[in-house]
């Protein structure tokens, strides 16, 4: 599947130019002139890497930012700007973009910096299906092991439940102790009934 | 739960003594050293730091290619960068080798603060996916700043 691109530019100019030359460069590009046409096509596809022009006609371009990494956090972003400002920088650093474009910008730099872009998007992808499948693993072996552990406790309680009624095994040992004390106790009995004549 | 370690890398000594002293009585465990050699030794010596905060303006090596041989030494500690003499070249320069912030001098040490514990929730082991990762950075851009 072609890498895909969205790019964010209220200049027509910019969106035609990119949209062709990017399509050219092997990608699936989407275009969008404004803050809430780019979020809804965000929130509609997943893009590899998306264009931000920081002054797009509505709103703060970081808004938006971070609105489409919200939709999309493995997406790289590109935002771009004319008027590049420490402050834009920044800001670029605190929203985890992956590059900040200045305009005019080269289109072979451009291609080399949305190719990486691409790439990262990828690895994030695959970074985080593999943490996934790894913290389902870890459940699924944490259930094990408490199943292990109660059939563990099972098999001990069993075995002390044997061991419990094992007792006669101890009885045979102790069944003359037993045997003689119920036969003094009989004796007793006799004694106390022979001293007792009458009683009847 | 331990407490974060900090790893500040400043050639201005009254800066090492300010956050050092700051740091500490929020009990954060804090370790400084006045330039990039001392700060490699120690994360070679002993990479158990949760944040590295370091200026760029230094003797000997700058603070940016710092960032290059810490990325070798411990690939996963957030780094924050300051300076006082912000360009946007540095900022640039700064975001494609992934810091966490790029702070400017003269900071406000309460937001610096926050600054650190926000990096170190990023870089926390119990963080889990890239979603949880990504929301300490979207949480964390979403606040209101000035420097």
């Amino acid at each position: 599947m072609r890498p895909r691109i969205l790019v964010v530019d209220d200049e027509l100019f910019i969106r035609e130019l990119l949209q062709e030359f990017l399509t050219r460069s092997g990608y699936d590009v989407a275009t969008a002139a404004e803050a809430h046409e780019a979020l809804r096509k965000a929130q509609m596809n997943d893009y590899d890497a998306v264009l931000v022009d920081l002054r797009v006609s509505e709103g703060n371009g970081f808004d938006l930012v971070q609105a489409i990494r919200h939709h999309s956090p493995d997406s790289s972003i590109l935002p771009m700007t004319g008027y590049p400002s420490v402050s834009t920088a920044r800001e670029a650093i605190r929203h985890g973009a992956f590059d900040y474009v200045v305009k005019p910008f080269r289109l072979k730099e451009l291609a080399e910096t949305v190719e990486s872009a691409v790439a990262e998007c990828r690895r994030r992808y695959e970074s985080r299906q593999v943490k996934e499948r790894l913290t389902e693993l870890e459940a699924k072996i944490a259930a094990m092991s408490v199943r292990e552990s109660r059939q563990k406790l099972t098999l001990k309680r069993g075995t002390e439940e044997i061991a419990g009624s094992g007792d006669p095994v101890e009885g045979i040992d102790s069944a003359p102790d037993s045997l003689g004390r119920r036969l003094q106790r009989s004796r007793e009995a006799s004694s106390v009934e022979s001293l007792q004549p009458g009683i009847d | 739960m331990e407490n974060t370690r900090v790893l500040i890398v400043d050639d201005e000594l009254l800066i090492r003594d300010l956050l050092y002293d700051f740091f500490t009585s929020r009990d954060l465990d804090v370790t400084t050293c006045n330039d990039a050699h001392d700060a490699l030794k120690m994360l070679e010596e002993a990479p158990r730091f949760d944040v590295v905060l370091t200026d760029i303006r230094m003797e000997g090596e700058d603070g940016l290619s710092l960032v290059d041989k810490i990325r070798d030494v411990c690939p996963t500690v957030p780094v924050v960068i300051m300076t006082g003499y912000p360009s946007v070249e540095t900022a640039v320069e700064a975001l494609r080798k992934r810091v966490f912030d790029y702070v400017i001098k003269p900071f406000n040490i309460n937001r610096l603060f926050n600054t650190v514990i926000a990096a170190a929730q990023e870089n926390s082991p119990d963080r889990g996916t890239n979603n949880k990762q990504h929301d300490v950075r979207t949480e964390y851009a979403s606040e209101n700043f000035s420097s």
